[in-house]
């Protein structure tokens, strides 16, 4: 069973002079374990394909289902807890709240998650996530003074803090360095191994050469899966 | 609110205590309590007298004298006036002074006709006078104006001098009798919007030209914002606004990257509205706060005789004024907020 599924996924944006056709009949199904990159240019409209998955905007017209909800059936607040409990986000800026801790940072997800969930508990599950991904040390320290790949680091943890089904990573390595985006490439092959599904756009077919699928995306449509 | 909003919001606090206390300030500060006249010599006590002053705004004031001293300054607030008026403990009904009539006229400049008791009197603004002092070659005491010129005899005639004060319009009555002189401290409480205070002896005289720099009364009415000073605050006063809500605009994008996240990772965008909502409320009001401290506290230490009575309406509506732009602001970036994309939010 398709752990998510689009069909006839169609996307507009309207600007001042015309409307924009974002994506255009885009069916997918994605199944538990699959580890896709999403492939295209700028522009070709994977990055809206990808906050759509992630209910993060919503689509003009077609289905959506995540496991067996179909999206149209829900109210903002079942979406928004259905986002909670499914996706982890990993974006290439990192969206990390620069004044935030890095412990504070990687705790957003488990402020919505539960709601009387000791800070004992919470500081434990958050403690053993960041000594995996070695920024253990750097629970203290505010996110605005660690370099780029250990804040990548901590917007992973972030991620995965609530034991998320699906991570959904836009451009993860894109401000990384070729040592510091293979440290993240070989978490994410792990991260898969141990059951993720991953769902990851990149414009780099290296990054993308990692992944078990690989769906080309152009003018909003998928030209190869 | 924790040490990370506090450590954004430095900014947004310091601009809205800034608004807050200029807006105090300038709301403070009114023109036109121009005395229409004064009736009074109650006595109250065996000590005190009280005196009703009715402006020309129609609002009465009663201020209230000890009698044991023998002069006092009134700065009517934003009048530019000073005011000297005579007190003796001793005082009734005085002799009639309306041979003062026409020297008064020749000496001083913006002067105006009223009366005193059965004489028609003219006066010397305080406007107009710079220094009185003691000419000790001459024995006698001297009223210099500004325009330079020496408006001496009076010096004589207030010695002796018992006044009726009933009828009068904007006045100046000098008493310059030494022993008079010499004890000008001492603040009196005014009901309404006056306050009293009292000038420093200098070198043996009063040296008005320091007495602008002294204010002594707060009201709401009058017709602060017509004058030069007025329109000047106010335009002072809409460039802060002004730029408080570009900054409030610039805080708020702060925190919505913050509430984009938390969208992201379950927050409801509707509830998100308010979460941003309420911080900027709390650091706002943080900075009101400050503000509306700091004006008390300012006019606590450097001026003396305010009455809170004439304070609360100043602090209510600059309170409203700076909330409510703050307001009108918040909910801009709120259309703003709901109208942006999430990916936009997350990359601002």
């Amino acid at each position: 069973m398709s752990i998510l599924k689009l069909k006839n996924i169609n996307k507009t944006f309207d600007t001042k002079s015309e409307k924009v056709v974002a994506l255009n009949d885009i069916s997918l199904e994605v199944e538990k374990g699959d580890f896709i990159a999403i492939v295209g240019t700028s522009g070709s409209g994977k990055t809206t394909l990808l906050n759509i998955l992630g209910l993060l905007d919503q689509k003009t017209s077609g289905d959506y289902w995540i496991e067996d909800k179909k999206i149209e059936d829900l109210t903002e607040k079942e979406i928004a807890r259905l986002r909670n409990e499914n996706f982890g986000f990993i974006l290439q800026n990192y969206a990390l709240i620069n004044d935030y801790s890095v412990y504070d940072n990687i705790k957003i997800p488990l402020d919505y998650r539960y709601k009387k969930f000791s800070n004992h508990k919470a500081g434990r599950k958050i403690k053993d996530i960041a000594k995996n991904l070695n920024i253990g040390e750097k629970l203290k320290q505010p996110a605005k003074n660690l370099s780029g790949g250990q804040k990548q680091r901590v917007a992973i943890a972030r991620a995965l803090i609530n034991d998320t089904k699906i991570i959904l990573a836009d451009e993860p390595t894109g401000s990384l360095d070729k040592k510091h985006t293979e440290e993240i490439l070989e978490i994410f092959k792990e991260l898969n191994e141990m059951g993720k599904t991953i769902i990851l756009i990149t414009h780099d077919e290296k990054v993308a050469s990692i992944c078990k699928k690989i769906v080309h995306i152009e003018d909003g449509e998928i030209v190869n899966e | 609110m924790n040490k990370y909003d506090f450590a954004r919001s430095k900014f947004l606090i310091l601009i809205s205590f800034v608004i807050t206390f200029t807006l105090l300030y300038l709301l403070s500060y009114t023109k036109g309590l121009e005395i229409l006249s004064i009736n009074g010599n109650d006595y109250l006590t065996d000590e005190s007298m009280a005196y009703n002053i009715t402006l020309k705004s129609e609002k009465e004031l009663t201020v209230i004298k000890d009698v044991m001293r023998d002069m006092d300054l009134v700065r009517i607030k934003g009048s530019n006036d000073l005011v000297l008026y005579y007190f003796n403990d001793k005082a009734e009904y005085g002799p009639d002074i309306s041979w003062l009539k026409d020297r008064g006229k020749e000496s001083s400049k913006g002067s105006s006709n009223s009366s005193i008791g059965i004489a028609s009197y003219s006066i010397v603004l305080g406007k107009d006078l710079y220094k009185a002092y003691m000419d000790s070659k001459k024995d006698q005491y001297e009223l210099v104006l500004k325009d330079g010129s020496v408006f001496c005899d009076v010096v004589g005639v207030l010695e002796s001098g018992r006044f009726d004060f009933r009828d009068f319009s904007s006045f100046v009555l000098v008493d310059l009798d030494s022993s008079n002189l010499v004890d000008f401290s001492g603040v009196y409480s005014v009901e309404g919007d006056l306050s009293i205070f009292t000038s420093s002896l200098k070198d043996g005289g009063i040296d008005f030209s320091e007495s602008d720099s002294k204010i002594a009364s707060l009201s709401l009415s009058g017709s602060r914002f017509l004058s030069v000073q007025g329109i000047f605050g106010g335009i002072v006063l809409l460039l802060f606004l002004f730029t408080m809500v570009l900054v409030v605009r610039l805080w708020f994008f702060l925190y919505m990257k913050e509430a984009g996240v938390r969208v992201a990772f379950g927050g409801r965008r509707v509830g998100l509205l308010f979460y941003v909502l309420g911080k900027y409320v709390f650091v706002v009001c943080v900075g009101i706060l400050v503000g509306v401290l700091s004006f008390f506290v300012y006019y606590w230490l450097f001026l003396s005789g305010i009455g809170f009575g004439s304070l609360v309406p100043s602090v209510i509506v600059g309170v409203v004024v700076v909330f409510g732009v703050s307001l009108l602001s918040a909910f801009v970036n709120f259309v703003i907020f709901s109208r942006k994309s999430m990916r936009d939010i997350l990359e601002s």
